[in-house]
């Protein structure tokens, strides 16, 4: 292949990855549709020599800028505005290849592209695609620099040096090694939060606020929590405070967020708050939510998506009493619901770790006076408690058997009412929650735990509706439940005493767990790897701010962790082993290199095994064509043949060892002699000239076949 | 060959490194994602200004590397012609045992713009080499149109490259001083020209015959023992009563001499024709394997016709050489005589001066300012008459 073929598929691949970039992280299919007219454009110009004369390019190029004009006159700048210029004048660009400059030209709007997609969005595939670019860019900028040094001139098309791609190639590794060591030094040592939005806002830096969120759920239709959306809200990693793991994946975590107790025209809301003050909270810092003794806990890590500098509703499960920010935010003190809100002082990822209670409640004291409300709901209540055999009246009834009340009521809700997603609103003027209680008798996750806290108040057990997560969907790989927009839930927490909550879920189980449990099939695994995959870039790189930063590199010398630290760590302990130690590591140094060297050598074994089987397999191809190509010619010598078998039929066949014009000169006859030498001298065109037959040497063929035959 | 011989592989003397504008194209968008990534604080882009000042990097290395290595060669031991392709050859190797050295382009360094000479007259020679392997070497050609006869002086040679991102030019410099020598130009004469030219040097074969194996009668003589039977002239042996045989004369040398009467006064483009209008008559007899010599009165200059491709080619680097301003002086003097050794044979004069009448005989004179009767009408030939008349070379 010659230099030239190899640069145009670089460059063509390079120049389709930064549009591919630019399409992926802006979303948009018309820039993905782009894709094959630069294909097209790139094979045309290869292929044909195509190219549009000069006044067409004039002539577009002046669109361009007048779209660009209009583009500006017509509000901000953006990003977007920028790209979609470069991107304009690409797809005119590659009909005007000329000479090497314009090639460069190329290659720098597909860095440009590059940028522009990072500037947009910082999704795993955009960084996947960024990373994929870099060799993709570096072996095309060299090959560039060969192809535009020899020109178009008469060395252009010859045959590429012995050994040039494969020193190519080596470059190639070397700079991706080199520029990524440098990179991922930079990456790590440059400071963050300095000059956050000096220039204005240049495109999205942080993912989006996906919680979703409200302090209100609306049961005629419309708002609430339901969501179909696979879109990753949160993760969560649940331990026991000795670190050993609870997540599973037969196991269920209900992450309550808000908590609605009021109701009042099919409308949950929270109770009104007089004032929110917020507390300025540093990444490390640890806040106690409750005075009481705290016993055995539950330690979450939830790493939100999105977190905006607005507090915002953080999930924890029941009963929050520790909360340690692992990022700077400003802290809402909990109310007496323990709901925990934040905002983020660096909108983006947002990490905490909250410790929930599971101690054992003390013993109950006395009831919280509820006030029931009079009405079919309540009637319904009642009735239910009494068929469970439970007194529905709470002066009646002990403070002990409300737990069985509340189940109750919670099994009587799961047993007859049928769960769908499809949420039909109520009539007008009809209470929605009656209208799922009496008439439809089928609903979502909010009806049900509507209709129980409304029953649970009218049988005197204090309720309030919850809002959050059912961290079903548990990712083995990374040790880590991942949590979407569908997986929000709603539920009901009952007080089985004064300031004893307990959660109730009288949504059906099973339905629960078809709705929100993914399946576990090859898909469901595929999708868990890269969710893993994901986590793990947001974790890692996305969020990668000053706190990690200075965890990483151990700024702080104090730090028990961290690079330096580590090196200090190291450092002391050859002080102290000396020469032993020393001995030690450097044999294992010594098991390590063998074991890397023997694993490269029989991969780079392997490889060139596989090649020199391809190698062979190909020349073998060649072989059997080129025998294919001598059998189909040779059909045009079968008079040869023909003169064979005739003169073997005359008793004088030609002796195999002896070359066909040798033996003509052998012949007797003067006339057969001729008639002989003619058709061996056409055997010998077709057979070694290489050369097909004219009408004429055919006549000429069949004339000596038919002396020869007539003997 | 009468230029200087290749030389051995000379080391780099210096090294210099350019900032072009693709590379503060880079710097730009390299300060550009700095700015970016502190303002927006998206880590993608830290990654990438951390690539791109990695890329930086090791362009230096990279491109530092595979020159250190370099060794050059130069050869221009190939004599040009005035107005024809003239050919500088490169070998380059690279002592590198690890590092290959690509995208690598040589090139002649002209001394400063205005210092005039011969650079005037001569494109810088230029070369591209695309790879050389590690301890490899490659060879290169660099292709010129000298415009004027003489010893163009080469001296330093720089090989520089863009490689591997195009950020840097980085070069090296080879001093390697050699002296390139460009023959005057090839004008293409007339047939009828050549026709003549055979003519003259027959006529000049004034040398006495002597017996040989030509085709000419010489004369007769008596058998002696070992001569050839066949040979024996029967009718006059009859004759006589001897056994005679026949004797054939030698082949007669076909000789020439071209004179080159310098000495134009009007115009010292005149001279330049002269000089190349000898050159091609030259040329020409050596084609038609006419054994021609070469008098320049004014130098002093003779060489005796013979029948040999070096002696044409010594004939050649002297009027390459002639140096028309040192001799000003004896041309003012006109102290110029025919060469004797020219009176005998057959000869062209060729004469820059027309006004002066031709005071010499025994040949033809060609004068210069009707040399279109003598060169085809050729766009070539008025092409590079125009050059040499317009006093350019």
């Amino acid at each position: 292949m010659t230099l030239a073929a190899r640069y145009n598929r670089l460059a063509c691949a390079l120049v389709m990855l930064g549009v591919a970039a630019y399409a992926t992280a802006a979303g948009s299919m018309l820039v993905l549709l782009c894709l094959p007219v630069i294909a097209a454009a790139w094979y045309a110009r290869v292929k044909h020599g195509w190219m549009l004369p000069r006044l067409a390019v004039n002539i577009l190029l002046t669109g361009v800028i007048g779209v660009a004009v209009y583009r500006v006159l017509g509000g901000p700048v953006s990003v977007d505005t920028i790209a979609e210029l470069v991107l304009l004048i690409l797809l005119v660009k590659l009909w005007d290849r000329r000479t090497p400059k314009d090639d460069g030209q190329l290659l720098s709007m597909a860095v440009f592209m590059g940028i522009a997609a990072m500037l947009t969005s910082i999704d795993l595939v955009v960084g996947a695609e960024i990373v994929v670019m870099i060799p993709l860019l570096a072996a095309s900028v060299m090959l560039f620099q060969v192809y535009a040094g020899r020109g178009d001139g008469p060395g252009a098309a010859s045959a590429l040096p012995r050994g040039f791609m494969r020193h190519v190639r080596s470059l190639v590794a070397l700079t991706v090694m080199c520029t990524a060591v440098v990179g991922l030094s930079v990456f790590v040592l440059m400071p963050r939060g300095i000059g956050r939005d000096r220039f204005g806002n240049w495109g999205m830096t942080y993912a989006r606020n996906v919680s979703g969120f409200t302090d209100t759920v609306t049961l005629t239709g419309g708002g609430g929590v339901i969501s179909q959306s696979p879109e990753v809200v949160l993760t969560l990693q649940v331990r026991t405070s000795a670190g050993v793991s609870l997540g599973g994946e037969q196991t269920i975590h209900y992450l309550r967020g808000a908590v609605l107790e009021r109701y009042e025209g099919g409308v949950w809301s929270a109770a009104p708050e007089p004032s929110v003050t917020t507390i300025d909270a540093v990444a490390g810092n640890t806040l106690l939510l409750t005075d009481e003794p705290i016993r055995v806990t539950v330690d979450q890590t939830i790493v939100l998506r999105g977190l905006g500098p607005q507090p915002d509703y953080l999930f924890a499960e029941w009963r929050p009493v520790r909360l340690q920010y692992h990022s700077a935010a400003r802290h809402v003190p909990p109310n007496a619901a323990r709901v925990l809100r934040a905002g983020a002082k660096e909108p983006g990822r947002f990490e905490y770790t909250v410790s929930s209670s599971l101690g054992i409640d003390d013993e109950p004291g006395e009831r919280s006076p509820v006030r029931p409300v009079e009405g079919p709901i309540a009637d319904l209540a009642r009735r239910v408690l009494r068929n469970a055999g439970i007194d529905p009246d709470p002066a009646a009834r002990p403070l002990g058997q409300d737990m069985d009340a509340a189940r109750s009521l919670q099994d009587y809700l799961r047993n007859n009412f049928r769960y769908t997603l499809e949420t039909e609103a109520a009539p007008a003027g009809r209470d929605p929650v009656e209208w799922f209680l009496f008439e439809r008798k089928a609903g979502h996750c909010e009806l049900y735990a509507a209709a129980m806290t409304l029953m649970c108040r009218d049988v005197g057990i204090n309720a309030r509706l919850v809002t959050g997560y059912v961290a079903v969907e548990y990712n083995a790989p990374a040790d880590q439940y991942v949590v979407r927009a569908s997986n929000a839930h709603a539920w009901v927490e009952a007080e089985l005493g004064r300031g004893r909550w307990r959660r109730f879920d009288p949504t059906p189980s099973d339905e629960l767990a078809r709705i929100h449990r993914p399946a576990m099939g090859l898909l469901t695994r595929l999708r868990n790897w890269l969710d893993a995959m994901k986590f793990a870039w947001e974790r890692s790189v996305v969020s990668f701010d000053e706190a990690t930063r200075a965890r990483v590199i151990g700024a702080d010398r104090d730090d028990a962790e961290g690079l330096f630290p580590a090196v200090d760590r190291f450092l002391a302990r050859v002080r102290a082993g000396g020469p032993r130690l020393l001995g030690t590591a450097l044999g294992a140094g010594a098991m390590v290199f063998v074991v890397c060297a023997a694993t490269g050598s029989g991969l780079v074994l392997l490889a060139h095994m596989m090649r020199r089987r391809g190698t062979l397999a190909r020349r073998s191809r060649g072989v059997r064509g080129r025998e294919a190509e001598l059998a189909q010619r040779l059909t045009q010598v079968r008079f040869y043949d023909h003169m064979l078998e005739a003169l073997t039929k005359q008793g004088r066949g030609k002796p195999a060892w002896r070359p066909p014009l040798d033996f003509a000169g052998s012949v007797d006859d003067a006339r057969q002699a001729a008639a002989v030498r003619s058709i061996a001298s056409l055997y010998y065109a077709v057979r070694f000239g290489g050369s097909d037959l004219d009408d004429a040497q055919r006549r000429d063929a069949e004339a000596a076949l038919a002396v020869i035959v007539k003997g | 060959m009468t230029t200087d011989a290749p030389t051995p592989p000379a080391a780099p003397v210096q090294r210099r490194y350019h900032f072009h504008w693709p590379g503060v194209t880079y710097v730009i968008v390299t300060l550009f994602l700095a700015v970016g990534a502190l303002n927006s604080q998206n880590n993608l882009l830290f990654a990438t200004l951390g690539v791109a000042m990695g890329g930086l990097l090791v362009s230096g290395i990279i491109s530092g590397w595979s020159l250190m290595g370099l060794r050059l060669e130069r050869d221009v031991s190939t004599a040009g012609t005035v107005g024809s392709p003239m050919q500088v050859r490169y070998v380059l190797h690279n002592v590198n045992r690890l590092m290959p050295s690509m995208a690598l382009n040589i090139e002649e360094v002209r001394p400063r713009r205005g210092t005039g000479g011969w650079w005037e007259y001569f494109d810088t020679p230029r070369a591209f080499v695309a790879f050389i392997g590690p301890r490899g070497r490659a060879r290169a050609r660099a292709t010129v149109t000298p415009l004027r006869r003489g010893c163009p002086p080469l001296r330093y040679v720089r090989v520089w490259s863009t490689f591997p991102f195009g950020l840097a030019k980085k070069s090296m410099w080879f001093e390697i001083p050699q002296g390139a020598l460009v023959y005057p130009a090839d004008l293409r004469l007339r047939p009828e020209f050549l026709r003549s030219l055979s003519a003259q040097s027959r006529l000049g074969s004034g040398e006495e015959p002597s017996p040989g194996h030509g085709d000419e009668f010489y004369g007769l003589r008596e058998y002696a023992a070992g001569d050839n039977p066949r040979r024996i002239a029967w009718k006059p042996s009859a004759r006589t009563g001897t056994l005679v045989i026949r004797q054939h004369a030698a082949p007669a040398p076909v000789r020439l001499w071209v004179v080159l009467r310098l000495g134009s006064r009007a115009h010292a483009g005149l001279d330049e024709v002269s000089i190349a209008l000898a050159a091609s008559v030259l040329r020409q007899a050596e084609h038609q394997a006419v054994a021609v010599g070469l008098a320049v009165p004014l130098t002093g200059a003779v060489h005796a016709p013979r029948r040999d491709r070096r002696h044409v080619a010594r004939m050649l680097e002297d009027l390459a050489r002639l140096d028309l301003a040192a001799l000003a002086e004896s041309r003012a003097t006109g102290a110029e005589a025919f060469p004797a050794a020219a009176r005998r044979g057959a000869s062209i004069v060729i004469d820059a001066d027309s006004d002066t009448p031709p005071r010499w005989g025994g040949g033809s004179r060609v004068a210069v300012k009707q040399v279109r009767s003598v060169v085809l009408d050729a766009p070539e030939n008025s092409r590079l008459l125009a050059l040499l008349a317009g006093g350019a070379a």
